[in-house]
């Protein structure tokens, strides 16, 4: 589905990743886990064309889209969130997500100018659709708030909702569970599960915090240094000598 | 019920009809003023409009130029230069002036499209000074630093400050109540994605560069419509029109009204000009109050006049459900409990 092959990037002369392979299957959510600085975000900023890759390169079922710039690659279907959250300040939330749509929406200005039939259509569906998405992840109430008047945790369930909206093959999520209580990363792990299960859309997360990745993710891809150092299920990778010396130190162990 | 009083008055207030009801108020009064005064009056109209384009720019799509008050002055100098050298009437010549200013405010979004904040304010400042230096120097085409007699227009068997008067009545309603219309569209939720996250918004599929030409090019057409009307206003065409210390009244305009407001497109001009009329006679304070109001304004309501109009305005609705239906769990005021409650649902 998304294959990333031996990318390696470079910023001014620091290498950040060197030769990263790994592929996500589809309808699977593999975990990308890995020290600070091990180059995750660097390899989900290569595949959504923020950066390019100095060699390797990513391709999407046949394509490849490596050089393609960003909003291309989300018209196709490969969609992300950001650690910080990025909703936009100066739109409600529906709106947020309505943005979500926007490579679907194909009214000329003039319909725009003079609220034309065209455009009246498609503010509709779109608002209707971002409305269906915002009930599925339970934040349908807060439609025409500001997005910046919500909590963390709810500002980040409106990005995913954005970023589903348009029920892409891929989706990309860099660190989730970020400031998350343990019972609400349960929660989360759960609408990851059912994102998977319900729009059939692969998914890539990268996250610290183990308890998500643990009971979210298929399969599990160690990086340290810009290389991968493990790929397998996660009750597999965990117990790795090389992860746990690496990453999850000596003192991890895994409750059954 | 107050809800509903609420719904209907954000209805009312979003519906053409009160700013049309508006300008035939502005009108009807306009006509009765004296030639002078009708001037003034007019001059604060063709600002609104300018504005308007201007908001665009700086407040919806958060796009840091410099270049308006050339584009402006382009839009003067192309509609009575035209008329002026090859004889042509006034609608041909404004409209050609629209398409030039078009496709010279679309050309500088092309430096916009690499650069941005301070690089791209410093960049379109050196664009304009190279206007201002063109209107100058090209003495033959342009008639320099002592500018030209532009033709006026006339019209209905009115005097040529009323006809201007009312025919930048009519497009500045037009012109506002377009924009106002544009920007609740998919057109204005991607100009404010670009200026709040260009990232997220690529990342959402907006083509930013494609977003970015038409915001230049919109706000181009406008300057350009409105400079064209203003050389007929002004009757006479010269470079300190719309030199630097314009472009600066322009922000302060923006700014004082209300940066990425509709509402304030139309007050900050309003304002700024009245206030200019008022310290005619006392020019060496008319800078100093000016800055010490762009200064003042940006420390203490960042947000300008608008947003405090608009409160007085809706804030009297809104004050009257919470009292009304405390216990429904639907007001207001019952938000933030629910808010913490959904919290911990996520």
């Amino acid at each position: 589905m998304l294959d990333v092959k031996d990318v390696s990037l470079s910023f001014a002369g620091n290498q950040v990743l060197n030769g990263v392979d790994f592929s996500v299957q589809s309808g699977e959510v593999l975990g990308l886990i890995g020290p600070n600085g091990a180059g995750k975000t660097s390899i989900m900023n290569v595949i959504t064309g923020i950066h390019r890759p100095k060699e390797g390169g990513v391709r999407f079922g046949d394509t490849s889209i490596s050089r393609l710039p960003p909003h291309q690659i989300a018209s196709m279907g490969l969609r992300r969130t950001f650690q910080t959250s990025l909703l936009c300040n100066g739109l409600s939330v529906v709106e947020n997500v309505m943005l979500g749509l926007e490579p679907q929406n194909s009214y000329n200005i003039w319909s725009a100018l003079v609220a034309g039939k065209t455009a009246r259509a498609w503010e509709n569906e779109a608002r209707e659709r971002s409305m269906e998405m915002l009930e599925w992840m339970g934040m349908a109430r807060f439609a025409d708030r500001p997005g910046q008047s919500l909590s963390f945790g709810q500002q980040r369930l409106v990005e995913i909702s954005r970023a589903m909206v348009s029920h892409p093959d891929v989706l990309l999520l860099d660190e989730p569970a970020v400031g998350l209580t343990a019972p609400r990363v349960e929660e989360l792990a759960e609408k990851i599960k059912s994102i998977r299960d319900n729009f059939g859309t692969s998914i890539l997360l990268i996250e610290h915090v183990m308890q998500l990745v643990l009971s979210a993710c298929d399969r599990v891809v160690v990086m340290a240094t810009g290389t991968v150092i493990a790929d397998g299920p996660p009750e597999e990778v965990t117990r790795d000598p090389a992860v746990i010396e690496s990453y999850l130190g000596r003192g991890y162990y895994v409750e059954s | 019920m107050p809800e509903k009083i609420m719904k209907h008055a954000k209805g009312w207030l979003n519906s053409p009809v009160l700013p049309i009801l508006i300008a035939v108020l502005v009108g009807a009064f306009g006509l009765t003023l004296n030639p002078y005064t009708l001037f003034l009056l007019t001059r604060i109209v063709i600002f609104v409009m300018l504005i308007v384009g201007l908001n665009i720019m700086l407040g919806y799509s958060g796009q840091f130029t410099f270049a308006h008050a050339a584009l402006f002055g382009v839009g003067a100098y192309t509609t009575g230069l035209l008329q002026v050298h090859l004889g042509l009437p006034f609608v041909p010549s404004i409209m050609f002036a629209v398409v030039l200013v078009t496709a010279a405010g679309t050309l500088l979004a092309l430096p916009a499209l690499r650069i941005s904040g301070i690089h791209l304010a410093i960049a379109t400042l050196a664009v304009a000074q190279a206007v201002t230096w063109v209107l100058v120097n090209w003495t033959d085409v342009t008639f320099g630093a002592g500018g030209f007699r532009a033709p006026s227009l006339r019209m209905f068997g009115m005097d040529k400050t009323q006809t201007i008067f009312v025919v930048s009545l009519v497009l500045t309603t037009a012109v506002y109540l377009l924009v106002r219309q544009l920007l609740t569209t998919s057109f204005g939720r991607r100009f404010i994605a670009i200026r709040d996250n260009q990232v997220a918004a690529a990342a959402n599929g907006v083509h930013v560069t494609r977003v970015k030409a038409q915001a230049f090019a919109i706000s181009a057409a406008i300057a350009g419509l409105s400079g064209g009307l203003y050389s007929s206003l002004l009757g006479f065409v010269a470079p300190e029109s719309f030199n630097l210390e314009q472009m600066i009244l322009m922000k302060i305009m923006v700014v004082v009204g209300g940066i990425g407001t509709m509402l304030g497109s139309v007050i900050g001009p309003i304002v700024v000009l009245t206030l200019q009329e008022w310290l005619r006679d006392s020019e060496g304070w008319l800078e100093i109050i000016f800055g010490g109001m762009l200064v003042a304004f940006v420390l203490f309501l960042p947000r300008g006049l608008a947003p405090l109009i608009l409160n007085a305005i809706t804030g009297k609705f809104r004050s009257q459900s919470v009292d009304d239906a405390p216990q429904t769990g639907q007001s207001l005021n019952a938000a933030p409990s629910e808010n913490r409650k959904d919290e911990e649902a996520v």
